[in-house]
């Protein structure tokens, strides 16, 4: 499903990725993780597209199309969702607003129709209630005063609502608390499918006890130096990074 | 100049009686002082004098049209949702023809500027507006020469007029025809009115149109002013408010503008009372080589008021938006609060934006403040946005449209929807997939 | 903290109306008579032994003068000055050329001890060199008395020298640089001073050469009736550095003092130039009278690719100040910044800003204004900052903060933003109000007179720009803020 070879990426004239390779089949959950400044998040902004970030050299293909050949938006529409580290505040615009549109436009791009609203809000008001958002929430503009649990949980709303065939989830787990961990965990498991892969980026084993993994890598300056299963993550927690980083 | 000439050619035609010394007093100071080019600084961004000698045209125009077609105009067609009572001002006379004041409520009264000049029957409170020596405006005073028609509208004590009054100023088309009206608005204490003020062409002809509003509210009275110019890419159109304001008003003053070739909106508000809050606001969709000036003064005379001004232009291609706000606080006017916040997109390259939020202070217990940004849209939203597959232009339109509303927002629901509906009409034809 | 106690205390003791530099020196003048004419002019240019391209360039400067108008823009009243009745040189008679310390008069030297200014020139001018790392050039009326250390800035290729020196042996850069800045028909001020400057100092950085040592002038006005015009031209070669400094003082007097000078700057690729002012012109009296009118032009011209210049300036005296330095960001990359305090007391009266004129591409400047009123002055602070289309990826960021102290003074703004291309990104904030009652009575509360709290709390006010003051300066102008607001409380 998704194919990186020897990416190179830099932010500001400052290499940060420098030759990472990854692959990615259906139904696998991989997890990145490695200290910080390692390119974690410039990994994810990479795939999804933004333009901060430059890739230098390396391919990537999408299900077997060159990813960087296409804009944001056709790369959201095929599939690749990225939930955001610091989702932004967008004032004036209504979440609702937000969601509808996001899904109607994907929707148009691959070619389907557009949801009608009683479908969608349904759609909307089911999924939100799993992951204890209340209506109030989806009625303010989109993420603003939202607390930084309220914003993480609306990210993996998004991600129930939209269905991509890759979620990149950037430390989604940072400044959450246990028990909204555990519903963000739950959305995400809910998702987890044969067709649908994940790539989790965090900087904790935390996470990784909710949503287990199938395979960790371990990226420490623009590399992934070293791969593992799921016992890795341990491994890395009670050695530390140094330790490893030493070993490799 | 065309102007005098035009006054001499003309005169006969407008009303006189208690007008004639005020329109004599206004022309000579126009003699004096000239129409204001950019050297003087309140039209610093707009040359006046430059855009208005091309003004021809001071005749009547004698087109014949009807209600239902003036409604059937899309920008007043966005209307349709609202319940107001109409009031049509075609080249600048007030057309009762045309207007529906059967559906004005009891206790509102609504006159015929030219005719109450004509019949000597001016309320006593408006003998003021010509009598009055020292007037330094030259808007005030061109429309003090060359006035044809106004209405003056009197909300009577406390009463609370629940249909929105429409003026609808239509311009019939003639080439550089040129029309100046004045009107009075006059909100006894206690009272509350809601008026909208649209601005259209009927064809896409030069026009002139100056128009001046007194505006007097009593104490505690509460006025919403919603005004909306979608004039023709040929159009000029110049409106200036005096407001004076009493002890507790409230003022909720909107305007949208999303067409016009030139236009000036300026105002001198003053606050003679206390406790009052003003909120004074518009957004600026503009495009082509649109030039659109709002240009305000609020003036703190005494304690204790809260005026808060804000602009958000929108500037694509080759238009210019300006900005010129200025709070004055006077010496007695301690515990004021005065706001002001200017913020602009700018679109294209060959866009332009002025701004000059101005502060003059003489009271020293104040907390007054302005902000002004100019930039682009924020990449980081648009990125948001993009990465859940809204496609560009869908994601400008709905940041735009965000940025936008925060100003129609505190519209009452059915208005509020005209004015959406409005934007988003100015928005598809302007970023389209 | 201390440094304003000290100031406080100080300032007790001082003598009336609280400024500091209010004594006259009585040196024997020599001087043109007054008004000015064509023969003025000439007498000038004679009395400096100027070739004839300059005395030219005078007349011509003259002539246009005379066809100018005094520009009523500005939030200043004063009465209209009668051009005619003041004298336009005037010079100290012994020893207009100094070879040594020896040569200087002992009443200017004794003027210098008086005035405790950051400089230290006493010690300088006492001889006690190495005392200090600052190079000073003085200039006392109209002309210049004294320039220390130029053997020494000589060495590393730097000319530091009185401009009428200048126009003597540089004039191939006087003549390539001079108004090439500040046209001398920009303003009727400008016009003025090019036909009668009669000195200022003039620096030359050579490609490369960081200045070893911080470079200084010092203007006084001394006589009465005497106009000052000083000229100043800066020229900082491809990557070159310097940091200059600039202070003024004037006696009291009761009529008014005219100052009119003008600065250039001229800022070639990656050289950068640090301006410092700290202007104490006599303000006038608690009621108004006498006091020094400053009208001054000052621009810097960022020619070259990220030249940068930064404008700094501690604005206390005179009774009326009109003045903006500015910037024209010509070069790619070129940076402007402006900070200033401008604190106005008793009947002062302050229009003061800057241009930023964002000319070249990814060109970013900073505007940080403080303005304290006091007593029943007016303060204004006036700014442009605008864009060319063709100047893409500008960046402006501007602040400016007013503070009122009691209700018969007055704060304005007056900021002008025009952009013209999509890519110009400006913040504009500016706020006004008073000092918050619930500090002051904490001050107070922990045993701060009035006066002091105040004193603290304008110094918190005007941080951000006293930081950015050469260590010499920014303890002086800390105590320059206190003595300025003296009796502006109660």
């Amino acid at each position: 499903m998704l194919e990186i070879k020897n990416l190179q990426a830099s932010v500001e004239d400052k290499m940060i990725l420098n030759g990472l390779n990854l692959t990615i089949n259906p139904g696998e959950v991989h997890a990145i993780m490695g200290p910080n400044g390692a390119g974690k998040s410039t990994l994810a902004n990479v795939l999804a597209g933004q333009d901060a970030y430059q890739v230098k050299g390396g391919q990537i293909s999408f299900h077997s199309e060159d990813l960087l050949e296409l804009s944001i938006e056709e790369r959201a529409a095929k599939g690749m969702f990225l939930s955001f580290q610091y989702p932004i505040e967008i004032p004036g615009v209504a979440t609702m607003t937000f969601l509808k549109e996001s899904m109607n436009a994907q929707r148009k791009i691959r070619g389907e129709d557009e949801l009608s609203t009683p479908n969608f809000m349904k759609l909307v008001k089911e999924k939100a209630q799993f992951l204890n958002i209340t209506p109030e929430m989806l009625r303010r503009p989109l993420n603003v005063g939202f607390s930084g649990g309220e914003k993480k949980r609306n990210e993996i709303l998004q991600m129930l609502l939209l269905e991509p065939s890759l979620c990149v989830l950037d430390e989604t787990d940072s400044g959450l608390d246990i028990d909204a961990l555990r519903v963000v965990a739950d959305g995400v498991n809910s998702l987890r499918s044969p067709k649908r892969s994940m790539l989790i980026i965090t900087h904790y084993q935390r996470l990784l006890d909710y949503i287990e993994p199938d395979f960790v890598h371990i990226l420490v300056d623009g590399k992934i130096i070293k791969s593992g299963d799921k016992t890795l993550a341990l491994e890395l927690e009670r050695d530390g990074y140094k330790n490893i980083i030493a070993a490799a | 100049m065309a102007f005098f000439a035009a006054y001499d050619r003309h005169k006969d035609e407008l009303p006189q009686g208690v007008a004639e010394q005020s329109r004599i007093d206004a022309l000579n100071w126009i003699k004096s002082n000239g129409i204001p080019t950019k050297r003087v600084e309140s039209y610093h961004y707009s040359d006046l004098r430059r855009k208005f000698s091309k003004a021809q045209n001071y005749q009547m125009s004698d087109t014949q049209i009807s209600f239902a077609e003036i409604k059937s105009r899309p920008s007043i067609a966005a209307f349709d949702h609202v319940n107001y009572v109409p009031i049509v001002f075609m080249d600048g006379k007030l057309r009762l023809d045309l207007s529906d004041i059967s559906k004005i409520e009891e206790k509102i009264s609504l006159h015929s500027l030219g005719a109450m000049v004509t019949a000597d029957r001016l309320p006593e409170c408006l003998a003021y507006d010509f009598k009055s020596a020292k007037r330094d405006n030259a808007v005030d005073n061109l429309t003090r020469v060359m006035w044809r028609d106004g209405i003056i509208l009197r909300i009577k004590q406390s009463i609370a007029s629940d249909l929105p009054i429409h003026l609808i100023f239509v311009s019939t088309g003639k080439t550089d025809a040129a029309h100046f009206s004045r009107h009075s608005l006059l909100l006894a204490a206690n009272s509350s009115a809601t008026l909208i003020e649209s601005h259209i062409n009927l064809t896409n002809d030069v026009s002139f149109n100056l128009h001046h509003f007194t505006s007097m509210l009593s104490e505690n009275s509460e006025l919403t002013h919603f005004t909306l110019n979608s004039e023709n890419k040929n159009a000029v159109n110049i409106c200036r408010t005096h407001g004076i304001y009493s002890d507790g008003v409230k003022l909720n003053s909107i305007s949208l503008a999303v067409g016009g070739a030139w236009s000036r909106r300026e105002g001198d508000l003053i606050c003679n009372g206390s406790g009052m809050d003003l909120k004074l606001s518009g957004a600026v969709l503009a495009s082509a080589e649109q030039h659109v000036d709002n240009s305000y003064v609020v003036h703190h005379k005494l304690p204790e008021n809260t005026s808060f001004q804000r602009f958000k232009n929108v500037v694509d291609d080759k238009a210019h938006a300006i900005f010129q706000g200025k709070v004055i606080v006077s010496i007695d006017a301690q515990k004021t609060d005065g706001q002001q916040m200017a913020q602009t997109i700018l679109l294209s390259d060959d866009a332009e934006i002025s701004c000059k939020p101005e502060l003059e202070i003489y009271a020293d217990d104040v907390e007054c403040a302005h902000g002004a940004t100019v930039g682009a849209l924020d990449e980081d939203m648009l990125f948001y946005l993009r990465a859940r597959g809204i496609p560009l232009k869908t994601a400008q339109r709905l940041l735009i449209h965000a940025f936008i509303s925060e100003i129609t927002d505190p519209l009452f629901d059915n208005l509020k929807q005209a004015a959406d509906s409005l934007i988003t009409k100015w928005l598809s034809q302007h970023l389209d997939n | 903290m201390a440094a304003v106690k000290e100031t406080v205390s100080q300032v007790a003791e001082i003598d009336v109306d609280n400024y500091k530099y209010g004594f006259t020196t009585d040196i024997e003048m020599d001087k043109a008579p007054k008004g000015l004419t064509e023969d003025i002019v000439r007498f000038i240019s004679a009395k400096k032994k100027e070739p004839e391209w300059m005395l030219e360039w005078r007349l011509s400067a003259y002539r246009k003068w005379k066809k100018m108008e005094e520009p009523t823009w500005a939030m200043v009243q004063y009465p209209k000055i009668d051009f005619e009745d003041l004298y336009y040189y005037a010079a100290p008679k012994k020893k207009v050329e100094l070879d040594s310390l020896d040569d200087l008069d002992p009443d200017i030297l004794e003027t210098y001890k008086k005035l405790g200014i950051p400089l230290k020139e006493q010690e300088i001018l006492a001889g006690v060199k190495g005392a200090s790392n600052i190079a000073v050039d003085a200039i006392f009326d109209s002309v210049s008395v004294v320039t220390t250390f130029k053997e020494k800035l000589a060495e590393a290729g730097v000319i530091f020298c009185p401009i009428s020196e200048a126009i003597q042996e540089h004039p191939e850069l006087v003549k390539k640089y001079l108004a090439s800045v500040v046209p001398v028909g920009d303003n009727f001020y400008s016009a003025l001073n090019s036909a009668v400057f009669t000195d200022g100092s003039f620096v030359y950085i050579p490609k490369g050469v960081k200045c070893p040592m911080e470079l200084s002038t010092y203007f006084r006005i001394n006589e009465p009736n005497t106009g000052q015009f000083e000229r100043t031209l800066i020229i900082a070669e491809e990557g070159a550095h310097v940091s200059y400094l600039e202070g003024c003082t004037a006696p009291m007097r009761d009529e008014n003092q005219l100052h009119a000078a003008v600065v250039e700057i001229i800022i070639l690729d990656d050289a950068e130039v640090k301006y410092s002012t700290v202007q104490n012109w006599y303000p006038g009296n608690s009621e108004g009278i006498g006091g020094v009118y400053n009208f001054v032009t000052k621009r810097a011209d960022c020619r070259g690719k990220n030249a940068k210049v930064s404008w700094t300036q501690v604005e206390t005296g005179s009774a009326i100040t009109w003045k903006y330095p500015s910037c024209i960001l010509r070069g790619d990359g070129s940076q402007g910044e402006f900070y200033s305090i401008a604190i106005s007391n008793g009947y002062q009266q302050i229009d003061s800003g800057t241009k930023m004129i964002h000319l070249g591409k990814n060109t970013k400047s900073r505007i940080i204004s403080k303005g304290i009123s006091a007593g029943k002055s007016s303060n204004t602070y006036r700014g442009i900052v605008s864009t060319q289309r063709s100047a893409t990826n500008v960046r402006n960021f501007t602040q400016c903060d007013s503070l009122l102290i009691g209700d018969k003074c007055s704060a304005h703004t007056i900021p002008y933003m025009e952009a013209r291309n999509s890519s110009s990104v400006f913040e504009h904030e500016a706020t006004t109000s008073k000092i918050n009652d619930d500090v002051m009575f904490y001050c107070q509360q922990r045993g701060l007179d009035e006066e002091q709290a105040v004193a603290l709390i304008v110094n918190g006010f005007c941080k951000e720009v006293l930081q950015n003051l050469p260590m010499e300066f920014a303890v002086e102008a800390q105590k320059l803020v206190a003595i300025s607001l003296e009796g502006s409380v109660g």
